[in-house]
C-alpha cells in the first residue's frame, strides 16, 4: 500500500471529517475521530466511500 | 435513447457510476464536437483559478478538467479530482500530471477538512447525483471552500444533439443522461448559501452557474 503522508494529511474522513491514518497490514484507511469507519485501500487507491466503509465492530 | 430512472437502491449510494472509462472519453470527444478542449479551458477561465489555488473537481469521471484545471493553477497550485467510481480514478491517477491528484469519492461525502480548497468546479456531474442527494452534495461544495471562494457549476442544457455520442457516454455511464433545468441549478446554489455571480450557456449543450462563498 502505498500513500503519500502528506496526501493522509490533507485528506478527512468522509462521514465525520476526523483524521485518517494507513493501517498498512489491512490496507485500509481508519478514521481516528469520532466514527472509527475503515476505507479500503486497493491497488493503492483509497475508496474514500461511507458505503464502502467498515464500521467497528 | 429512452429517459430511464438513474439506478439508486437507497440513500447511501452515491449515484450512477461510470463504469468504462475509455468508452466515456470516447464519447466526450464525440459528443462535445471537437470543442472539448476550447469548452473546458473557458470553463476554467469562468472559475477565476488562478496559479496558487486550490482547486477540486467534483465528478471528475476520467479527469479531463481536473487535468485544464492544473494548468491554471500552476505553479504553487494543486488540483484534487473526486469520482465515486474506483475504475475512472485508477484510469485518471494513471494520467495525473504534476501538481494533479484524485480519490474515489462522493460529491455527497467530501474527504477533505472545511475550508480545502478556494476554488470547486463541476461539470457534467450534478445530474449524475440522485435528486434528493444534490443539496447535501451543494453544502458539501460550500462546506469544502474557503470564506470567498468560487464555485463553478455546468451541466447539460439538452441532452446531447448526436445520437451516436449520447448512447456512447450512456452505455459507459450506465444510466440515460437526463439534462438538469437551468433554474434547478441556479435554486441549488443559492439555496446552499452561495451567492451567483454569473450564469450562461456554452454551445453544445452547457449551461453553467458561477458563484462566490
Amino acid at each position: 500500500m502505498k500513500i503519500d503522508s502528506w496526501l493522509l494529511d490533507i485528506l478527512a474522513c468522509p462521514n465525520c471529517r476526523g483524521e485518517l491514518k494507513a493501517d498498512e497490514a489491512a490496507d485500509e484507511l481508519v478514521c481516528t475521530g469520532t466514527c472509527k469507519y475503515a476505507y479500503p485501500v486497493r491497488d493503492d487507491i483509497p475508496v474514500l466511500l461511507v458505503d464502502q466503509a467498515r464500521t467497528p465492530a | 435513447m429512452s429517459h430511464q430512472p438513474h439506478r439508486h437502491q437507497n440513500a447511501d449510494e452515491p449515484g450512477a457510476l461510470i463504469r468504462g472509462a475509455r468508452l466515456y472519453e470516447l464519447g466526450a470527444v464525440v459528443g462535445f464536437l471537437g470543442r472539448r478542449r476550447r469548452v473546458y479551458d473557458d470553463l476554467v477561465t469562468l472559475s477565476g483559478a488562478r496559479p496558487g489555488d486550490r482547486i477540486l473537481d467534483v465528478g471528475c469521471g476520467t479527469g479531463y478538467l481536473t487535468r485544464r484545471a492544473a494548468r491554471a493553477v500552476l505553479p504553487g497550485g494543486h488540483a484534487t479530482g473526486i469520482d465515486p467510481s474506483a475504475q475512472v480514478i485508477a484510469y485518471a491517477t494513471r494520467r495525473a500530471p504534476a501538481g494533479c491528484t484524485f480519490q474515489t469519492a462522493a460529491a455527497q461525502a467530501i474527504p477533505y477538512p472545511d475550508g480545502s480548497f478556494d476554488v470547486v468546479i463541476s461539470s457534467l456531474a450534478v445530474h449524475h447525483i440522485p435528486a434528493a442527494d444534490r443539496p447535501a452534495a451543494l453544502a458539501e461544495f460550500h462546506r469544502v471552500l474557503r470564506p470567498g471562494g468560487r464555485l463553478l457549476l455546468a451541466d447539460y442544457r439538452r441532452r446531447p444533439r448526436h445520437l451516436a455520442a449520447a448512447r456512447l457516454v450512456g452505455a459507459a455511464a450506465n444510466h440515460a443522461h437526463e439534462h438538469t433545468p437551468a433554474d434547478e441549478l441556479t435554486g441549488l446554489v443559492t439555496q446552499a448559501g452561495f451567492g451567483i455571480t454569473e450564469t450562461g450557456t456554452r454551445r453544445p449543450s452547457l449551461q453553467f452557474v458561477g458563484a462566490r462563498r
